[in-house]
């Protein structure tokens, strides 16, 4: 019992924090959203194996000899180990923690700066928790989150509590960091912001550790399986002719995105850029987070992971120095008597408890979360897949849409060869995207599009259920439906049909 | 104030040439980028203000489409459009184009003189305006009643803050004789209650009863004046007709802020950040509430970048000015500024800023220097005009009726495309029945293929297309086994029906 009274925490906030952000995943059914996820497991199937690295792509007819710069791989073989282990649905459920777990630091975090907790709960329903969840998927920006977040506790850590023997560890972070996801390139800003303060202060003893390990964790960078051309890979990510085209890299839907408004909304009140009081590092991150969120949604995570905390503290200075902030702040303190009273710390362990016993539950689980062993929340090409089996040649070329390619290599078992997938830039040739966006911004019309798919013999096409190019291929002359379900519509050349 | 009383001209000046020189940028930028007559609405404003002033009433239904039939137009800007008619008549397009640059370069110069009244120094106001300022207003500086409601937004948001300070009856009385003009000039009027709001929530929090009383009663005579309108409590279907049409998403001034696209709102946004200091004092409650939603308003739709802008752009440049003086090269920074201000202030500096201005406006009216820095001051759209195209529909297809695409409308209507032409325009749902909206934007989605495309086709019996050469329906058209391009500039492509029998 005295393990299980250390394991319950003294506040109740964190744990809270917790249950809330893994109901709300559960809800959404968010892990599995994402194509990738598909080709992720896949590679790191063939890795294990292969007990090597593939230098080419091996699933697709159309990447041929293009080097494919796996930026993932470590975490693929990760991926797939717990897939060994546990399924799709270990997967799912280890996914939702993490981000859960994420969440509940961020609030310990701002607890501990001496955030009101109802600032910090309202700032997790506003924007922490919608920028946390719109990122919630299954895929290696998970690790880079973690990273991330450890890289900024050290260096924050560091200015006021220096210790070379702990900024040793943010080499070894970015040797694991490069292997897993291509957002190693965020360490950089990190020290960027750290030596600029650094700098301003004229702080001689910090400029050196520094520029010391940072020139270790440059070097770090090369231990991976394509040393610098690790550079070229992520280059292939950020300024591939696909990029535009794939919503995490758009900038952000302020009429859909609300929570981008309310981030801004707190930057101008919290961010507070003249107070001296607040470390410049704090502040340029939050503003560098906030200007590369703006620029790709997809960056909302780690601007969730370095504003949290401090907008949650500054904002809560704010609120105690407005004219009734003595009220504000009894009202704080009453509210922070609840969540430590310890009937209300276990009640929320409790509920935690509950949480994870329905989960391994099978019947708790199948109604707690319906599609935790499907990729693309159930809507996979499974049958579709089936269908082709028994109807087609084996060495029939399909042109598929891009979002199918991961879910048709990890039901396909590489047997179907793709024509694109999510790997994009770094697995396929610039032109090979090309000619993939030509065909699907045509509607597979025009002689462009038709040469196309004669150059590359691809004789059938595999498109999502709800994809508008549906309603021009229905009526393409060249084209004739043969098959339909609630995930994917195949057509083939009449000819061939015929 | 620097005033020679023997020159009574010079009264008429600012005190300081920085207005000017922001009129003088301001006028530039739009002539380098060629904005005012760029809108395709502005062809039908100047119509409708034409069919008013020649009928001396206000149109009940749309009098050019075959479509719109007797569903009710709301025109919210028919004073705005005579008043256009009016100019056009006396100086035709040119007039337009040199009037929508004055007009907006006026704006920009108002703000400056705002700025520096609330203690902007030079260099953040010859900083701040260029890239952040006159970025945002130029995208927004088009030949349509939306300049309007800028200008009003200015005399309401000046009102109210002189209010606050010096209480006087009679100038609050100006509100609602503005918004009688206001409301059959624009639909933006709808911002006036969120000024008011903010200005009464300030009240109420200052415990400012006679302030609060002020504000209620004036409040309701305003919201009376909307009443003075040709539709009564009608205008607010017109408005919400607006809004809340299915072409509105598609439209890009009502798409929200892509900050990829946008540049220069992400510099406005870090201006914002770095200068709205919430505890200053530079700033009232109210003014700073109404930056905030502002902010928000402008984010989630372009369109609504100017009252960001107007809103803000004083408030924020002064706000830096303190800013930097407050920064450890301050001192030395102030004394340059003072020297820079008082050079501004010289006779000599705001009798040459003023000169500029001038020649640079009379450089737009001589038709020689027109041509050569704004060659596409007689036309609408940039040159690209459906003459050439309207003259071969009359030539050859004078009786079948087409469809048009949506942005081609204003032109088509300017220009003076037959009846049997125009499908729909950018009136959109102000004058159109939303089932027209939404088979026009079905037809245009489908690219033409398709069941839903034949039959709307058919239903409105449409023999012809009018598309622009550019968009990619037009592509898709030209491999089309139901239609056949008769027609193509460098604008317009036409495209008539396979099997309609009457070719030329």
């Amino acid at each position: 019992m005295p393990l299980l009274r250390r394991l319950i925490p003294q506040h109740a906030l964190p744990l809270l924090v917790f249950l809330i952000a893994s109901v709300w995943q559960l809800y959404m059914q968010g892990p599995f959203s994402d194509p990738d996820t598909g080709w992720h497991i896949a590679a790191g199937e063939w890795i294990v194996t292969h007990r090597a690295l593939p230098e080419h792509d091996p699933w697709s007819y159309t990447a041929g000899d293009a080097p494919w710069y796996n930026l993932a791989w470590a975490f693929d073989v990760l991926l797939y180990a717990l897939y060994a282990l546990g399924g799709l649905t270990l997967i799912y459920f280890l996914t939702v923690f993490s981000y859960s777990v994420m969440a509940m630091l961020l609030a310990r975090d701002a607890l501990k700066r001496g955030a009101s907790p109802i600032v910090i709960i309202g700032f997790f329903i506003v924007i922490a928790g919608p920028l946390i969840m719109q990122s919630a998927l299954c895929r290696p920006h998970m690790v880079s989150a973690f990273l991330f977040y450890a890289s900024l506790r050290i260096l924050a850590r560091d200015r006021d509590d220096p210790s070379f023997q702990r900024m040793l560890w943010l080499p070894l972070i970015m040797v694991l960091w490069v292997n897993m996801h291509g957002g190693f390139i965020l360490l950089a800003v990190l020290f960027a912001a750290h030596l600029t303060e650094a700098l301003a202060l004229d702080d001689r003893a910090r400029i050196r550790r520094l520029v010391t390990i940072g020139i270790i964790t440059g070097l770090a960078i090369l231990i991976n399986p394509y040393g610098w051309h690790i550079y070229d890979a992520v280059m292939r990510t950020l300024d591939s002719v696909m990029t535009p085209y794939i919503a995490e890299w758009r900038g952000v839907n302020f009429s859909v995105q609300w929570w981008f408004d309310m981030a801004i909304l707190a930057c101008v009140f919290g961010l507070r850029p003249t107070e001296r009081a607040i470390p410049f590092s704090e502040k340029a991150l939050v503003l560098a987070m906030l200007l590369l969120s703006l620029h790709s949604a997809r960056h909302g995570l780690m601007l969730a992971i370095a504003a949290t905390p401090f907008l949650c503290m500054s904002l809560t200075q704010m609120l105690y120095a407005l004219r009734n902030g003595e009220h504000h702040h009894a009202q704080d303190r009453i509210f922070q008597s609840i969540l430590t009273d310890k009937r209300m710390s276990r009640g929320v362990a409790a509920g935690v408890a509950a949480l994870i016993a329905v989960m391994l539950l099978p019947t708790g689980r199948e109604w707690i979360a319906p599609h935790a062993d499907e990729l693309a929340q159930g809507k996979t090409p499974v049958k579709a897949l089936r269908y082709i089996k028994d109807h087609y040649a084996k060495k029939m070329h399909w042109f598929n849409e891009y979002s199918l390619g991961g879910p048709l290599i990890f039901y396909g078992k590489g047997h179907l060869p793709v024509f694109i997938d999510g790997r994009a830039g770094t697995a396929y040739p610039e032109p090979v995207l090309k000619e993939y966006l030509r065909v699907m911004e045509t509607g597979v019309y025009g002689t462009r599009a038709r040469a196309i798919l004669r150059k590359h013999e691809a004789d059938g096409l595999i498109i999502p259920a709800q994809h508008r190019v549906n309603v021009h291929l229905k009526n393409n002359p060249l084209w004739k439906r043969v098959y339909k379900d609630e995930a994917v519509m195949l057509y083939v050349r009449k000819l061939k049909a015929d | 104030m620097i005033h020679d009383r023997r020159q009574p001209f010079f009264r008429l000046l600012p005190t300081t040439a920085i207005p000017a020189l922001i009129f003088f940028l301001a006028f530039c930028w739009q002539l380098k980028n060629q904005t005012p007559l760029k809108d395709q609405d502005t062809g039908w404003h100047i119509r409708a203000g034409e069919w008013i002033l020649k009928h001396r009433s206000i149109p009940a239904h749309d009098p050019w489409s075959h479509t719109a039939g007797d569903a009710p137009w709301y025109n919210l800007s028919w004073l705005f459009d005579a008043a256009l008619g009016l100019l056009h008549q006396a100086g035709g397009l040119p007039l337009l184009y040199l009037v929508t640059l004055i007009a907006y370069a006026c704006i920009a110069a108002i703000l400056a003189q705002q700025a520096v009244n609330r203690g902007a120094g030079f260099l953040p106001i010859i900083v701040i305006f260029p890239f952040c300022v006159l970025t945002v207003i130029t995208q927004v500086a088009l030949c349509r009643p939306n300049l309007i409601s800028s200008l009003f937004l200015l005399a309401f948001m000046h009102l109210l803050a002189c209010d606050r300070n010096d209480p006087s009856w009679r100038r609050l009385a100006w509100l609602p004789v503005m918004m009688v003009l206001w409301v059959n000039m624009h639909g933006g009027f709808l911002i006036v209650p969120i000024l008011f709001a903010v200005h009464l929530a300030e009240a109420v929090w200052e415990r400012d009863k006679a302030r609060i009383k002020r504000l209620f009663l004036t409040g309701v005579f305003t919201a009376l004046a909307i009443l003075a309108n040709p539709y009564g409590y009608h205008i607010y279907d017109g408005v919400m007709r607006t809004m809340d049409s299915a072409i509105t998403d598609s439209i890009l001034e009502w798409q929200p802020v892509n900050f990829k696209r946008d540049v220069h709102y992400l510099l406005f946004l870090l201006l914002f950040i770095f200068a709205f200091r919430p505890h200053a004092g530079t700033a009232t409650l109210a003014e700073k509430l109404f930056m905030l939603i502002a902010l928000v308003l402008a984010l989630t739709s372009v369109r609504h970048g100017m009252i960001l802008v107007i809103a803000s752009a004083p408030i924020l440049t002064a706000n830096l000015s303190r800013l930097l003086e407050e920064t450890p090269l301050g001192e030395r920074f102030r004394a340059k500024e003072v020297d820079f201000m008082q050079d501004m202030r010289k006779p000599r500096a705001r009798k040459g800023m003023l000169i500029l201005c001038i020649a640079a406006m009379l450089a737009v009216i001589t038709p020689a220097t027109a041509r050569f820095i704004a060659p596409h001051s007689d036309t609408l759209n940039l040159g690209k005009t459906p003459r050439r195209a309207i003259a071969f529909i009359e030539n050859n297809y004078p009786e079948i009726r087409w469809m048009n695409e949506y942005s081609t409308g204003g032109l088509l209507i300017y220009y003076g495309a037959p009846k049997n032409a125009l499908f729909i325009d950018g009136r959109a749902g102000t004058a159109y029945a939303e089932n027209i909206i939404r088979d026009d934007l079905a037809f245009s989605e489908s690219w033409g293929y398709g069941k839903k495309a034949r039959r709307i086709i058919e239903r409105y019996t449409i023999n012809g297309l009018i598309m622009p050469t550019e968009a990619r329906i037009s592509r898709y058209l030209r491999t089309h086994p139901t239609w056949k391009r008769v027609y193509r500039d460098r604008y317009l492509s036409l495209f008539i029906r396979k099997s309609f029998t009457s070719e030329p």
